[in-house]
């Protein structure tokens, strides 16, 4: 298992349902690996900016309550400082495809990809957790985790397995 | 004079959830997204419109939904039996007096994991109709 796959692992417990025993096969794991290189990477950065410059567009729409006239509350800072971290910190950006920027009804603002075949997920930040959940054809994974402690490997596997670019 | 109750929906009603931000589709992938179905509250606003023309459809949006310069920029349609397929979810007749048309989608989850879960399904499985 590769080093960042065995550190999350060893250090987050997910609470979401697991997806089938051999899922992580040597193809996902080769991809996974090479998270921690792209997240620091100057290619990365570039992407990253992109993706910060579009949760910036989203907050500066929705920072009014009933931002779509359904009683919405507010998309407060935090909820975007969290964001924010969640990309500069877990987020494979190099690997897979860009996110769309999603807020929520209740204040918060989290990430949402689009596979092929109807192939959904989202990441957001609630509070001090991570909610994720995932939408892979007839099969569903959700869960979280805590802010501090990162993605689940699952979740990373996910990302580089069903949203790779 | 009572006035008549609205009519139960059924199970292959046309329902329209009304999407006031462009961010919440993607019209050139006819795509809806979750955020489309996202609330605050305990029930999803939705629209009847079974029936209706086309101009009546957005005149309803004009009166009910629109606000300032929250103008409809599409819809997502959806039945009542799609609804019921989806966890707990159910659609009913508003009986509380908002509007004729307005019916809810209930039996949210209480807990957010689900709840991202089921906007998520619910977008997946309507059909967007841009303006």
């Amino acid at each position: 298992m590769p080093a960042l796959l065995e550190n999350q692992s060893n250090r987050i417990r997910s609470t979401g349902s697991s997806l089938p025993r051999g899922f992580i096969n040597k193809e996902i794991d080769t991809k996974v690996s090479e998270v921690d290189d792209h997240i620091h990477s100057s290619v990365s950065n570039g992407q990253v900016r992109s993706i910060r410059n579009e949760i910036f567009d989203v907050y500066f729409e929705c920072n009014t309550d009933n931002w779509d006239s359904y009683d919405a509350k507010a998309v407060q800072k935090q909820s975007v400082q969290k964001l924010l971290f969640i990309l500069d910190n877990y987020i494979p950006v190099n690997l897979i495809t860009k996110p769309e920027i999603a807020p929520d009804p209740d204040g918060t603002i989290g990430f949402e990809w689009f596979g092929d075949k109807g192939y959904r997920m989202i990441i957001i930040p609630k509070g001090e957790k991570i909610l994720y959940a995932a939408l892979l054809g007839e099969r569903e994974f959700h869960g979280k985790s805590d802010l501090g402690e990162g993605l689940p490997p699952e979740v990373l596997n996910i990302l580089c397995y069903y949203f790779h670019k | 004079m009572q006035p008549e109750p609205y009519p139960d929906v059924t199970n292959d009603e046309i329902l329209s959830r009304v999407i006031t931000r462009s961010g919440d589709f993607a019209r050139t992938k006819g795509r809806v997204k979750a955020g489309a179905f996202k609330t605050n509250s305990q029930g999803i606003s939705i629209m009847r419109i079974e029936g209706l023309s086309e101009e009546k459809i957005r005149k309803l949006e004009r009166d009910h939904i629109e606000k300032g310069d929250r103008t409809a920029k599409a819809r997502a349609e959806i039945t009542k039996s799609i609804i019921r397929s989806i966890n707990s979810l159910d659609a009913i007749a508003d009986t509380n007096g908002s509007y004729p048309r307005h019916a809810s989608i209930i039996g949210l989850s209480i807990d957010s994991q689900q709840r991202e879960m089921e906007a998520t399904k619910l977008a997946e499985n309507s059909r967007l109709e841009a303006y």
